[in-house]
């Protein structure tokens, strides 16, 4: 039950990634947006463009993250959390991470 | 033959030829003498009569006076109507007043003269056989003067109103004279009678009387008051003064006067006198005294000069003048003085350099430059301007100012050549920085129509904003003495602009009715447009509305159209000796949406949020009301809340905020994994410390309740659950044929530490209260495990139907969700010959998981399964 319930997660949080995969990957080539802890991107480099991107996103990942809590019985954030990490781990080297004490650090 | 006849024709009628021309000659004769006296003209033309669009009289090269639309209705008598007639500032010498020229009868009517420092009068003139006749008048004033040219003889009389001369003087002043004016020889007498002379809005009225002799060229002047008379600004002329003066053309001979007036500001007296008879000086002094005027002036003064001795004053709104150089003014209808003085406002002072005052008459000047330097406000302020100051306006270089400090610098340059009347137009320019952040504008201004408008265009970037927010301020203005308006159109825009992560949307802020500002504040109507925010995990939709400025007051009124969301909000400016600030009311109702939540970890669903607060700021922000929401639905993902109504109390302190619900939170459902109905309790919060009190819910039929709960909290606090009914517990198999029945009803205590991210058991305890009935029905996997081992077997056996009378359960679970029980069962089974049993099990499982499966039953039947009991039934 519980490793559905994660790979349903890392399903959809990857999903997500796709819709925006030419913008969000030229945002985190371009070091202006990184994945966090808590399952949502973050702004390095503060923009416009960026904000938007990460906003639209976050707002897509946070219905995603919703659809699975109800359906597995857990938190928005612990599904968020779980998925944070997973989207850590499959980041690519030289994007930027958030760090759990806050800090921007490239992978 | 033709030539023959034209000859004899010219010399017959040759006198009438001559006859014809005559009148060519003289006005060419008029046309000649009227240049060399320099008269000049512009647009002649003729429509029943001669007329002119313009003309003027130059002396020494300058226009002494200018003559507008004037027109020659008739020749006998000489009949003119002139639209205006202007006599400007032009210095043609000093010379004596000598008696109009022979001219031949004419009437003269002005519908306007403009003489500097006087309002315009409509004039007209008459003369007859020498004898001049004139009139004029402005509003309700009149004087008429009658002069006889052959016998020299003048009479003149009229009424003033003082109104007619300041708007608001009260009273009358009736005058008469009469005298000889010949050449070389000007004589006469005038008496003059005020009559109930004061000041709108002070009690004091006063008659007055001045008489003035001119005879063989020598002058005398007596002036009286018969009582304290109002001046103006609450000051009021106490006693009787008097004043005498006397002398020659060539100076005062005599001067004496002793003036005692006092006003709010405090007391000024005024003292001249003549040292001796006939040695034509003297001294005096002006005294200052009072709350904000303090200072001496010793005065001397002689047949040609008055001198102000070296002084310091200081005077109201903490201004403070001296010079320390006498300053000489020449006592006659012309001269000049050079003046070297020093006006101090608190850091800041202004100094003449060069400086030269300078009078003719009625019209005086000052020219020379002026330095300002000083500090204000923590800024530094440098400037000066160099030019000339008349009745017309000021003429000269720009002024410039410049105002510095840490951060901020901004210079603004005043050009002043159009700064004259009537117009008295100016483009200030202003431009500087805050630091990065350039400022820079221009301010348009001029007088028309009795009122001074002209408009502010400024950009700029807020020095917040990391990127974007540029600033342009566009405000066409009005106004007059103490109330300016910000016109309609007036706007403040801000660009898109980041403010660290957030992305502000433009911001307009415009002026739909005329803002009067004064002295009481501001008043007038002013809306928001604001196109909302968006940060990465949250957004707030466009907000417009309305606010309403009132002196110190004003209210808003906000609407959030895409949620639906209304904020009135109410305010007043507070003033405590020098302390400042704001208070006022706050309402706020909104409807709840999942977008709201969007940066939380919980989506709101629906429900309805309302509010009312005071608020107040005054170095820092305070806020103490009510809120409340009802019909509430929210989740935690897999966790629903449904029903929820309740309100509290919220208080904002420099310390924090603090909600105190005011009545029990009640909400109808939370689902669980099992759902609890009629959750009810009591909170208090400073957001990160959460006290719930009272709390009670009613759970698989029965209830948990506790006195007080704190999250977080390390301490384990007392739950006590009661009746809940293990029916509802089997139920929650959620399997149509369910492999375990129970019956009966348990309850007892469970300590529950609430730490931030989870929940833990010590010492829990449940029991039965009353018989519990336990059937565990024939299933394949029963009758599986009872085939492998006999032992099963009989203790499948006994459990398939037993009757407790004692059931224990032990509880204990740690941070991570996993349940240590420790159960105990004493029964019998009907279907065993009512065989008693005991059963002690011990059983771990993680609870968290059973409940987010929402299959607790096949958990509990898996667990039985699964695991070989500590200890068997016996």
């Amino acid at each position: 039950m519980k490793t559905t319930t994660r790979l349903a997660a890392v399903l959809l949080l990857v999903c997500s990634g796709l819709v925006m995969a030419l913008d969000l990957g030229s945002a985190k080539a371009q070091g202006l947006v990184g994945e966090q802890p808590d399952g949502y991107l973050g702004v390095v480099k503060a923009s416009p463009d960026a904000i938007g991107l990460a906003a639209d996103i976050n707002a897509k990942r946070r219905a995603a993250y919703e659809a699975i809590a109800k359906k597995n019985g857990a938190t928005l954030d612990q599904v968020a959390v779980l998925a944070g990490q997973k989207a850590i781990e499959m980041s690519s080297p030289g994007a930027y991470v958030k760090t759990p004490g806050g800090q921007w650090v490239k992978k | 033959m033709n030539m023959g006849f034209r000859l004899a024709f010219m010399r017959r009628y040759r006198w009438l030829i001559m006859l014809a021309l005559l009148p060519l000659g003289v006005a060419l004769a008029v046309v000649a003498t009227a240049y060399v006296l320099g008269l000049r003209v512009q647009g002649v033309g003729w429509q029943n009569g001669l007329e002119l669009t313009q003309w003027y009289r130059l002396q020494n090269g300058c226009v002494s006076v200018i003559g507008g639309r004037m027109r020659l209705t008739d020749w006998h008598p000489v009949t003119i109507r002139m639209a205006s007639m202007r006599l400007p500032k032009c210095v043609t010498g000093t010379k004596e007043l000598t008696p109009p020229p022979w001219t031949p009868p004419f009437d003269l009517s002005i519908d306007a003269v403009v003489i500097p420092d006087l309002p315009p009068m409509a004039v007209t003139v008459h003369q007859r056989d020498q004898r001049w006749q004139a009139r004029a008048s402005y509003r309700r004033s009149k004087a008429t003067a009658v002069y006889d040219r052959l016998t020299g003889r003048w009479v003149a009389q009229g009424r003033i109103q003082g109104a007619d001369i300041v708007s608001k003087l009260l009273g009358t002043l009736d005058f008469t004279g009469q005298g000889m004016w010949q050449t070389n020889r000007l004589d006469g007498a005038l008496t003059a009678q005020g009559h109930q002379l004061g000041y709108l809005g002070q009690p004091q009225r006063s008659d007055a009387t001045l008489s003035a002799k001119l005879a063989a060229k020598q002058w005398r002047l007596n002036a009286a008051l018969a009582s304290p008379m109002a001046l103006g600004g609450g000051w009021i002329l106490e006693g009787r003064p008097a004043l005498q003066a006397g002398g020659g053309l060539d100076g005062v001979q005599l001067l004496r006067l002793d003036l005692h007036a006092k006003g709010p500001q405090g007391r000024a007296q005024l003292t001249l006198n003549t040292q001796g008879s006939g040695v034509a000086r003297g001294q005096g002094r002006l005294t200052l005294t009072g709350p904000e005027l303090a200072g001496t002036v010793p005065l001397t003064w002689t047949r040609q000069t008055l001198s102000l001795q070296p002084a310091a004053l200081s005077l109201p709104q903490g201004l403070r003048l001296s010079w320390p150089n006498p300053v000489v003014l020449p006592l006659a209808l012309a001269g000049e003085s050079t003046i070297s003085a020093e006006l101090q406002y608190q850091g800041v002072r202004v100094k003449t350099v060069d400086s030269l005052l300078s009078w003719q008459q009625a019209r005086w000047g000052w020219q020379g430059r002026l330095d300002l330097t000083g500090n204000a406000a923590g800024y530094k302020l440098a400037g000066g301007w160099q030019g000339r100051v008349d009745t017309d306006g000021l003429s000269g270089e720009p002024a410039s100012l410049t105002v510095s400090g840490s951060a901020l610098t901004v210079t603004l340059r005043l050009p002043v050549a159009e700064f004259r009347a009537p117009g008295w137009n100016t483009q200030a320019q202003f431009s500087g920085h805050y630091r990065n952040y350039p400022i820079d504008g221009v301010l348009d201004a001029g007088y028309t129509r009795g009122r001074w408008q002209g408009s502010l265009e400024g950009r700029s970037r807020l020095p917040f904003y990391a990127q974007g927010g540029s600033l342009t301020v566009t405000a066409p203005w009005y106004g007059n003495a103490g109330q300016w308006f910000l016109g309609s159109g007036s706007r403040v825009t801000i660009t898109e602009g980041l403010i660290e992560t957030v992305l502000v949307k433009p911001i307009a802020v415009m002026v739909s009715t005329p803002v009067r500002l004064s002295a009481q504040g501001v008043f007038g109507a002013i809306r928001v447009d604001a196109g909302g925010a968006v940060a990465t995990r949250w957004a707030v939709p466009g907000i417009a509305g309305q606010l309403f400025v009132s002196g110190r007051q004003g209210q808003a009124s906000l609407r959030l159209p895409a949620w639906r969301s209304e904020l009135a909000l109410t305010g007043a400016l507070l003033s405590r000796g020098r302390r400042t600030g704001a208070q006022g009311e706050l309402t706020v109702s909104t409807p709840l949406f999942a977008a709201m939540s969007n940066g939380f970890g919980i989506t709101l669903q629906k429900g309805m949020l309302t509010g009312q607060a005071r608020w107040q700021w005054q170095d820092h922000w305070q806020l103490q009301g009510e809120m409340a929401v009802s019909d509430l639905a929210l989740n935690w993902g897999g966790i629903l809340a449904s029903g929820g109504q309740g309100a509290a109390h919220i208080e904002l302190t420099q310390t924090g905020l603090l909600l105190t619900s005011t009545g029990p939170f009640r909400l109808a459902e939370l689902g669980v994994g099992t759902p609890m109905r009629n959750v009810r309790m009591a909170v208090q919060s400073d957001l990160s410390r959460w006290h719930f009190i009272d709390v009670y819910a009613e759970v698989l039929g029965g209830t948990m309740s506790a006195p007080a709960l704190q999250w977080p909290s390390a301490q384990y606090q007392p739950v006590t659950v009661s009746h809940i009914d293990l029916a509802e517990v089997a139920a929650l198999q959620n399997d149509p044929n369910p492999t375990v029945q129970l019956a009966g009803r348990v309850g007892g205590q469970l300590p529950l530490q609430l730490m931030k991210d989870s929940l833990a058991v010590q010492g829990g305890l449940i029991r039965n209260e009353g018989p519990v009935s336990l059937k565990v029905f024939p299933s394949a996997g029963v009758s599986a495990m009872g085939q492998s081992n006999r032992a099963v077997q009989l203790a499948l056996d006994t459990l398939s139907n037993l009757e407790i009378h004692d059931l224990q359960a032990r509880l204990a679970m740690q941070p991570d969700g996993w349940l240590d029980a420790a159960v105990t069962i004493k029964g019998q089974s009907p279907q065993q010959n009512r065989l008693p049993v005991v059963l002690n099990y011990t059983h771990r499982e993680n609870v968290l998981e059973l409940l987010r499966s929402l299959r607790i039953g096949d958990e509990i039947a898996r667990g039985v399964m699964d695991r070989r009991p500590a200890d068997g039934p016996r």
